[in-house]
C-alpha cells in the first residue's frame, strides 16, 4: 500500500470509522508500571488515579501491537532506521504495514499520523500479587548483595476492556488497513503478544476474545448519524455480534508471517522436592518458607508455579558454564560470555562512555520463557534444625519449618521456551541445557544443596521453522528421538565448533 | 434559544499541554493559571471544533443534500487565512473549571488552607512512559513524564455565536459530537472527552434538528 508522503491535504478526508472492542484477560501475572516507587513495594503497578483500578495505557497497547506486527511482517529483530541519511531503510520502513497502521516511526519527521486510535483501558482487578526478585551470584549460587527487590503484579484473571477506532480516509486502501489490523489483533487472540515488564519471562501473557466491530460509513446519512450519536444516552443499542477478529473485521487472509523461531517444549516430573521461595502470602500462619504460588482466577490459594525468571536464571548460569568450559582458555572467555549475552540479553545494562545507540543498541533477551504451572504435586511441611558442630546438639534459634512441593508419580511441569532468529550453535546450547535439566543435573530453585529442585525428563519437542523433533524416554531408560537424532547432533557440533573456534 | 456554553467532560487522562516542563520533575506540563486551575485554551478548542466541523461537512458533501454546509461552516468558523471581513461569527473563551468549583477553591486559597500546588496536584497526576527499541529493550533517553488532567474533570467554555441560523447551531452540535479527543497523545488513549452544548438535553435536541436537516434531501 503506497502512502504519498509528498502530498498532504489540510484535512484528513475521513470516509469511514470502525470501532473495535474486545476483552483482554491476563493468563499470567502482569506488571504495567509507570508509578513511583513507594514505601510498600519497589515496583508498584500503574493505577487509575481516580478509582485505583489497574490501568493499561493506550501507548502500551499500541506499542505491543506495533512491535508484534512489525516482527510478524518484517521478521524478528529487523533493524529500525535511526539516522536520517539512511534513505533506503527509511523507505523500507515506511512501506511496512506496521508504519502505515501505527503512523510514522521514531526519528521520521515526515511520518504520518496513525489511522488507528487506541484507548486507555481501566481494568477489573482479579487480585494483586507480590513477587520477590533476586539476582544470584553465579560462583556461590547465593543471593547477591543489594540485588533483592519486589514487584507488584496484577494477578491472572484481571481483565481489561479494549477499544480501538480505525479511521479510513478517502484514498486509503481499506482492505490493506483491515488486513494489517486483523493480523495485529490476531496476535492478541492467539496469546502471541505479551505485555508489560518481563514479558519475555512469563509475565503479561494474555488473550483477547469477544471481538465486536461496528462500521460507520460516513458517506451515508445513517452512518454519519450513528457515528455522531455513539456513546450518548440516545444512541441506538449496540447490536454487533462477538466473534473472531477475522470474522468481525471481514478479512479473508492475514499478512504473511516472516518470523523465524524455534520452540522448545519439555515436560518433566519432579524428582524429590522443589522449593522456590515466595516472600509473601500468609506466612505467619504457615511455614517460614513456602513454595511460590501464583493467583489464578477460580483457584483459591493459587497454583504452584515456576516463574520464567527462575527458569531463565538457572539456564543462563548453566549456559555460561557450558560455553566457558567448551571454549577453554581464559582468552576466549569473552566470546563465551558474548554468545550467552546475545541469547539471554545482557546481564546488566551499563551506560557506555561513548554512547552510540545506533552502532550498539541495547538488546533484550531473544529467549522467551513462560511461567510454568506445576500439576499434581503436594505441599509438605518439613521442620529442620541446624546442628551445632561443636557440641553436636541443636543450634539455638535455628529451628525452622518450610513447605516445599513434593513430586508424585504424576507430577508434571512443562518448560516452554521460544528463541527468535535461532542459529544452529544456539540450538546446540539449548539441547545441552535440556540434557542437564532432563537428567536432574541442573536443579531449580532453592536448597539445591540439600537435594531439592531436581527434575526428570519425560518428553520434549523442538520445533525449528517447519521441522520438528520429539524426544521421549523409552521403558529401558534410553532416549527415542524422532525423526532423527543426527540433525540435533549437528546443532551441538555447531555449538562446539563456534566455541572451540574462539580458542 | 442559542446555546451559550461548551461543556467538556474529561473521560481519560488528558494533557492539554503548555509546551514547557518543570526541570527535573515533569517534561510536559499542562496549561494552568496562576491559581493552579487547569484550562484548555479557547484557540485550541476552536481549532478542534473547526476540524470536527470539517469532518462533518466533508461527510455531508458526499451525500446529496440541499443544504450548503460548507457555507454554514465558513460563516461560523471563518475561512482560514482570511482577513477580518471573512472571519467567523463563532467566539469561544478558554475552557475552565465550572464557576461553582472555582469559587469554592478560591475560598480555600484566600483562607490559606490550600495552595496553588495543592489544587493542581489534586486535579492532576503524573504519567511516565518510555520507548522500546526493536530489540525489546528500553531506548536510551526516552523516559518522559507528563502531567495529566484526571478523568472526571469538567471544563466549561463560554460561547458566543452572534445570531446563528438553526443550521449553524446544528452543524456546531455535530462538530461537538464528532469531537472525541483533545490534547497530546490523543490517538493513544489520552484526552478522551465528551463534548456538549450547554448540557445533555440541549445537545440531544440540536442533534435531532441536525438529523432532520440531513434527512432533507434533494428530490
Amino acid at each position: 500500500m503506497a502512502v504519498n508522503y509528498e502530498e498532504r491535504s489540510a484535512h484528513r478526508s475521513i470516509v469511514e470509522r470502525i470501532l473495535i472492542s474486545g476483552e483482554l484477560f491476563l493468563l499470567s501475572p502482569a506488571h504495567f508500571g509507570g508509578a513511583e516507587e513507594d514505601a510498600l513495594t519497589d515496583m508498584p503497578v500503574l493505577l487509575n488515579e481516580v478509582d485505583d483500578r489497574p490501568l493499561l495505557p493506550g501507548t502500551s497497547i499500541a506499542g505491543a501491537l506495533r512491535n508484534y506486527l512489525r516482527e510478524f511482517e518484517g521478521g524478528d529483530l529487523k533493524p529500525a532506521p535511526r539516522k536520517k541519511q539512511n534513505r533506503d531503510l527509511i523507505e523500507d520502513e515506511r512501506k511496512l504495514a506496521a508504519t502505515i497502521l501505527f503512523g510514522g516511526f521514531r526519528g521520521d519527521d515526515d511520518g504520518m499520523q496513525s489511522p488507528l486510535i487506541v484507548e486507555d483501558s481501566v481494568g477489573n482487578l482479579s487480585d494483586f500479587e507480590l513477587r520477590d526478585g533476586v539476582s544470584i551470584e553465579p560462583s556461590t549460587r547465593t543471593a547477591k548483595d543489594d540485588q533483592k527487590f519486589d514487584m507488584q503484579l496484577l494477578g491472572a484473571g484481571t481483565s481489561f476492556p479494549l477499544q480501538f477506532e480505525l479511521v479510513i480516509r478517502e484514498h486509503d486502501s481499506r482492505d490493506e488497513l483491515l488486513r494489517a489490523l486483523a493480523t495485529a489483533l490476531k496476535g492478541f487472540e492467539e496469546s502471541a503478544i505479551t505485555m508489560g515488564a518481563r514479558k519475555r519471562r512469563g509475565f503479561g501473557t494474555c488473550r483477547v476474545d469477544g471481538w465486536k466491530v461496528r462500521f460507520y460509513d460516513l458517506k451515508t446519512k445513517q452512518g454519519l448519524l450513528d457515528w455522531l450519536s455513539t456513546n450518548r444516552a440516545w444512541a441506538s443499542k449496540d447490536s454487533a455480534k462477538p466473534g473472531s477478529i477475522m470474522e468481525v473485521l471481514e478479512v479473508d487472509r492475514l499478512l504473511e508471517d516472516n518470523r523465524r523461531r524455534a520452540t522448545l517444549r519439555a515436560a518433566f516430573g519432579i524428582d524429590g522436592t522443589l522449593l522456590i521461595r515466595s516472600g509473601f502470602g500468609d506466612l505467619d500462619a504457615r511455614a517460614d518458607t513456602v513454595h511460590l504460588h501464583a493467583a489464578r482466577k477460580g483457584k483459591p490459594g493459587g497454583v504452584a508455579v515456576i516463574p520464567g525468571t527462575s527458569w531463565a536464571g538457572i539456564l543462563r548460569h548453566r549456559a555460561l558454564k557450558i560455553a566457558r568450559t567448551v571454549s577453554g582458555d581464559a582468552n576466549s572467555q569473552h566470546t563465551a560470555t558474548a554468545f550467552v549475552d546475545a541469547l539471554f540479553g545482557p546481564s546488566e545494562i551499563k551506560q557506555k562512555k561513548t554512547f552510540d545507540e545506533a552502532a550498539d543498541p541495547v538488546k533484550a533477551s531473544r529467549i522467551t520463557i513462560e511461567e510454568s504451572e506445576i500439576r499434581h504435586a503436594e505441599s509438605l511441611e518439613v521442620t529442620r534444625v541446624a546442628i551445632d558442630r561443636f557440641t553436636g546438639g541443636v543450634f539455638e534459634g535455628a529451628l525452622f519449618t518450610e513447605q516445599p512441593l513434593v513430586g508424585k508419580d504424576d507430577s508434571d511441569v512443562e518448560l516452554t521456551l521460544t528463541l527468535r532468529n535461532p542459529k544452529d550453535a544456539e540450538l546446540g546450547l539449548l539441547l545441552l541445557l535440556l540434557k542437564d535439566l532432563w537428567t536432574g543435573d541442573l536443579p531449580l530453585g532453592g536448597e539445591s544443596g540439600v537435594g531439592r529442585g531436581r527434575l526428570k525428563g519425560r518428553e520434549a519437542s523442538l520445533r525449528v521453522g517447519d521441522r520438528e523433533w520429539s524426544i521421549r524416554e523409552k521403558p529401558d531408560g534410553r532416549l527415542q528421538i524422532s525423526p532423527d537424532a543426527s540433525a540435533l547432533e549437528e546443532f551441538v557440533k555447531a555449538f562446539n565448533a563456534e566455541m572451540e573456534g574462539a580458542k | 434559544m442559542t446555546p451559550t456554553k461548551i461543556r467538556i467532560t474529561v473521560k481519560s487522562a488528558a494533557t492539554f499541554g503548555r509546551g514547557d516542563g518543570v526541570a527535573g520533575f515533569v517534561d510536559r506540563e499542562i496549561e494552568h493559571d496562576a491559581n493552579g486551575f487547569p484550562f484548555l485554551r479557547g484557540k485550541t478548542l476552536k481549532g478542534l471544533l473547526s476540524e470536527s466541523a470539517e469532518n462533518v461537512v466533508f461527510a455531508l458533501e458526499k451525500q446529496s443534500n440541499l443544504h450548503d454546509w460548507r457555507a454554514a461552516k465558513d460563516e461560523l468558523f471563518g475561512k482560514p487565512g482570511r482577513g477580518n471581513e471573512e472571519r467567523g461569527s463563532f467566539h469561544i473563551s478558554d475552557a475552565i473549571l465550572s464557576a461553582g468549583l472555582r469559587s469554592a477553591l478560591q475560598k480555600e486559597l484566600d483562607a490559606g488552607t490550600m495552595t496553588k500546588e495543592d489544587i493542581l496536584y489534586g486535579l492532576t497526576g503524573i504519567r511516565r512512559q518510555t520507548a522500546m527499541n526493536e530489540y525489546g529493550a528500553p531506548e536510551n533517553a526516552t523516559l518522559r513524564s507528563m502531567r495529566v488532567l484526571l478523568p472526571g474533570v469538567v471544563l466549561e467554555a463560554e460561547l458566543n455565536m452572534g445570531s446563528p441560523t438553526e443550521q449553524q447551531i446544528s452543524l456546531l452540535v455535530a462538530a461537538a459530537l464528532d469531537l472525541r479527543r483533545a490534547g497530546t497523545g490523543r490517538n493513544r488513549g489520552r484526552g478522551a472527552v465528551l463534548v456538549e452544548l450547554d448540557d445533555a438535553n440541549t445537545t440531544q435536541r440540536y442533534f435531532e434538528k441536525f438529523a432532520k436537516f440531513v434527512e432533507e434531501v434533494e428530490a
